[in-house]
């Protein structure tokens, strides 16, 4: 059921290589989202999908049938490949009015979509805009306006790269979630590209970790949440606590206790990536829980939970701890107390200290 | 870089080509800077005693005029064009919404057409010294002292005047781009108006004010209508002179050689003062917000307006627009209209080749991004830096090389003389037309071909439309605006167009320009005053749409 496949792509610009042997799936029906930092190659593949990149190496096939090939030079164009692209910059021709722009690329069956997009155009909150033109919108209305555009002429496969990152942090929540809607009612496949963790996974029911130009870790969501691959996938998702430990009888010695470490040899070093949700406040120092005690360094109120910077006691040097608690109601200790916390294991990950070079930059 | 697919690039089979446009885009440059590089080889290959002379003689009084020519209309340009670009874009006052393009407007009178009104105003036999002698009982020029107009001081006045619009209007656009935050912010940290201005938002428009400044200097560079006039011995004065009056081509193009350098100085300068200095990447978070000056203060800001507009046009159009009603009998001759046709044709031709010309160039360059192709899109652009004698003689040495090979060729095999075939002709002034204007409209088709992102490109042709397609659907509807703008900048600046004009016509071939310097150099300026107007009004136009896409753009 593979409707887009990438295989064995590789790209580069003036010999700065930005994809590196790349293969991947894309099935009917499916959103897959293409996640990593900026200028990992990502927007790359979109380009290279929709045609607007000469392929260099490998092959891309679509419902079966080739559409690129590096080996024969085979490039189909653009408007040949029927993939619906919308851009960062959504790039509306500022001379057309909105319903131009949306019917653009309508070849057959205009009358009918023309239905179609006042019906949808009514459902966004755009009813009676449709001979606006885009500069008279606002950027979620023109977001919503490309998003439209690309689903118009009903393209098998549907490529949005960064379409929510020039609106405000409320408008995104809001347009993500009609454009999945959207997207899933008309059934078709949809690749997106993101560097936000969160939208990611809201979005994605496939998430593709890329890296430096290549593709690190596939999977669902939780499952990439919960088992990354490396520390830069660690990262992605959100700060974590990284401290350095050995192994010693099966499990990782830290400053925050010991965990089980299967399969890292025995006296190896390793990095431990704790998520700052893992820690958890406990009312009192139980020897049977693996505790710990820190001082509160500073505590705020973010809304849901509260965020609570840790320093460990009896250290020479000072172990700075981000957490942030789950408790019921508001959870701020003043400065300067002792607390004990235990470590759910579930949210600690374990890689070889070699790893731990590959992180990313905190963004 | 990125290279996003072209329009014409070959597309569905993915090896290269080389392909005719670029081909084109190295063709038209060549065509375009052939004559700055003729008028460099000629100058090195040619004997130096010519330069020696000349550099015992006038060259160091050449330098001098100029410089202090350039340098004075520099900063009476600066201090009138940031002065008036501010005062309109941070405060209303009374007429404010008129002056926001009345101060355009002296940049459709020629510096020399106002220097043939002032003079007739201002000489000993003109109105101004007749009332002075009549109200003071003076009965000759011995009673009282005057300043003479036709002097290097006259000329710095007359250019400053008809200039300063070029700092005016990169000045106002870079005040108006500025975040309203920025100067907000000097505000609340105790900066008056005064050092908000000083500190903050001069600073902050210095690029767009280099760029204006220059863009002024070498306009100076580029007159010679005015210093002929007022007799000031400026290069481009030396090198018609040495040309004409001492029959001596190479001297001239060493004269034009050093002029070069002396331009390639400037734009180096005007490099350097912009490297590093893009201040201008702040986003206009909301509408300026103006102080309103009334009372005095209004009074005052309205004078200080209203001086430019009324010494730099009012006063000329009312002079000329006097001496036309009152001799259009004797003046709206076959002679003026035959020139007027002239003119008309001139620069329409003019304006629709280049604009063709620097559309293909444009396209090429966006195509094909590579260096060399960049680079030849920047040598045709130089001509516009060079001033209009220099590119006169690049123009008049090449083809009359050509046209004396073509004629020995022919008396050889064939017998029979050709004579000049290109040489003092039409061809030959609109080759340096196109030598010159060429960067007005490649760098009119280029910006509006950047307003067109690669991703509207890309959304194009993914929605289904092909190349072709891409053009006529999103290319063509996009660029008809600036495109206009082009041809419409390079008409008047043709229909202004006087050194070069001068140099390479054919023998008794009038245009409105020289219609005008013919006469007024006489002394005759009633009988020009009807070709000045029009040439004046024709300049209006494009203050015109200048003013409207400039206000255009702030509202979308």
């Amino acid at each position: 059921m593979s409707i887009l496949k990438f295989d064995h792509v590789s790209h580069a610009y003036d010999g700065n290589a930005a994809l590196d042997d790349v293969s991947f799936n894309l099935n009917k029906g499916e959103m897959i989202c293409l996640l990593g930092p900026s200028g990992c190659g990502k927007t790359t593949l979109l380009r290279l999908a929709a045609g607007l990149e000469v392929l260099q190496h490998g092959r891309i096939k679509m419902a079966g049938k080739t559409i690129a090939n590096a080996g024969t030079g085979l490039c189909t164009a653009p408007e040949k490949r029927h993939i619906g692209l919308c851009f960062q910059d959504f790039a509306l021709f500022p001379h057309l009015s909105v319903m131009s722009n949306i019917m653009f690329g309508v070849a057959a069956g205009v009358a009918k979509r023309k239905r179609w997009a006042l019906d949808m155009l009514a459902k966004l909150g755009l009813e009676g805009r449709a001979e606006d033109y885009p500069h008279m919108l606002s950027g979620g209305q023109q977001q919503r306006v490309a998003l439209l555009r690309a689903l118009a002429p009903e393209p098998g496969v549907i490529l949005l790269d960064e379409p929510f990152s020039s609106l405000d942090a409320n408008l995104r929540a809001q347009t993500r979630e009609e454009t999945l809607s959207l997207i899933k009612t008309t059934g078709s496949a949809a690749m997106m590209v993101t560097h936000d963790a969160e939208e990611a996974m809201f979005m994605a029911d496939r998430i593709l970790v890329i890296n430096k130009g290549r593709i690190i870790q596939t999977g669902a969501p939780a499952e990439i949440y919960s088992r990354p691959v490396s520390p830069f996938a660690a990262s992605l998702f959100g700060p974590v606590n990284r401290l350095d430990g050995v192994v010693r009888n099966g499990r990782a010695e830290t400053s925050l206790g010991a965990f089980a470490a299967p399969g890292h040899g025995e006296g190896t070093k390793v990095q431990v990536l704790i998520r700052p949700e893992g820690l958890t406040p406990v009312p009192e120092a139980d020897p049977q829980t693996s505790p710990c005690t820190a001082q509160i360094v500073s505590a705020h109120f973010l809304g849901g939970v509260s965020h609570l910077h840790l320093c460990q006691k009896g250290n020479k040097e000072l172990l700075h701890i981000d957490c942030q608690a789950r408790v019921p109601g508001t959870y701020l200790p003043r400065p300067g107390a002792n607390i004990a916390f235990k470590v759910d294991s579930a949210y600690v990950y374990i890689f070889p200290q070699s790893a731990a070079n590959s992180a990313p930059e905190p963004q | 870089m990125r290279q996003p697919v072209g329009l014409f690039s070959s597309y569905t089979w993915a090896r290269w080509r080389p392909d005719g446009w670029s081909l084109g885009v190295f063709a038209i440059a060549a065509f375009t800077a052939a004559p700055i590089l003729a008028v460099v080889v000629l100058a090195l290959t040619s004997s130096p005693d010519i330069w020696a002379h000349l550099a015992a003689t006038v060259l160091p009084h050449y330098i001098h005029s100029t410089l202090v020519l350039m340098t004075g209309v520099g900063v009476g340009a600066f201090i009138i064009g940031t002065g008036t670009a501010w005062l309109t874009s941070a405060y209303t006052f009374p007429g404010k919404a008129v002056f926001e393009w009345a101060l355009l407007l002296p940049m459709a009178v020629p510096a020399y057409i106002i220097a043939y009104v002032y003079t007739d105003l201002l000489d000993y036999a003109g109105p101004v010294q007749s009332v002075l002698r009549e109200v003071m009982g003076y009965r000759n020029a011995r009673d009282y002292s005057f300043p003479e107009i036709r002097s290097l001081g006259g000329a710095t006045a007359m250019m400053t005047l008809v200039l300063y619009p070029y700092v005016y209007l990169l000045a106002r656009s870079a005040f108006l781009d500025q975040s309203n935050a920025v100067l907000e912010a000097g505000r609340v940290l105790g900066c008056g108006p005064w050092r908000n201005f000083f500190t903050i938002a001069l600073p902050m428009a210095r690029p767009a004010i280099v760029v204006g400044v220059s863009l002024v200097m070498m306009e100076v560079l580029n007159d010679f209508g005015t210093v002929d006039f007022f007799a000031v011995q400026t290069f481009t004065a030396g090198i018609y002179d040495v040309w004409l009056n001492m029959n001596n081509p190479a001297g001239a193009a060493q004269l034009a050689t050093a002029m070069m350098v002396f331009v390639l100085l400037l734009l180096a300068a005007e490099r350097i003062g912009r490297k590093n200095k893009r201040f201008d990447n702040v986003r206009r978070s909301q509408p300026r917000s103006k102080t309103r000056l009334t009372g005095v203060r209004g009074i005052i800001v309205f004078a200080a307006c209203l001086a430019p507009v009324a010494l730099g046009f009012g006063v000329p159009v009312w002079v000329l627009g006097k001496y036309a009603l009152r001799f259009y009998e004797t003046s709206l001759n076959l002679s003026l209209l035959t020139s007027a046709l002239n003119s008309l044709m001139l620069s329409g031709i003019a304006a629709f080749a280049a604009v063709a010309l620097g559309l293909f160039m444009a396209y090429g360059v966006r195509l094909n991004g590579g260096r060399a192709i960049k680079s030849a899109a920047r040598l045709a652009s130089i001509g516009y830096a060079v001033p209009g004698a220099v590119l006169a003689v690049g123009v008049l040495l090449p083809l009359a090389r050509f046209d004396n090979a073509i004629d020995a060729a022919a008396r050889e095999y064939l017998g029979f003389s050709t004579g000049l075939l290109m040489s003092g002709t039409i061809f030959a002034v609109l080759y340096g037309f196109l030598a010159r204007f060429m960067a007005l409209s490649f760098g009119s088709a280029e910006s509006g071909l950047a307003r067109i992102t690669p991703s509207m490109e890309g959304a194009a042709r993914t929605l289904g439309a092909s190349r072709w397609s891409v053009l006529r659907r999103i290319h063509i509807p996009l660029l008809r605006g600036s495109l206009l703008t082009a041809v419409l900048l390079v008409f008047v600046d043709g229909m202004k167009e006087l050194p070069m004009t001068m140099l390479l016509r054919p023998f008794n071939f009038e245009t409105l320009a020289t219609f005008v310097h013919q006469y007024a150099s006489d002394e005759m300026l009633e009988e020009s005053s009807l070709a000045a107007l029009g040439i004046v009004v024709a300049g209006i136009a494009p203050v015109i749409a200048l003013s409207l896409s400039i206000s255009g753009s702030r509202r979308q």
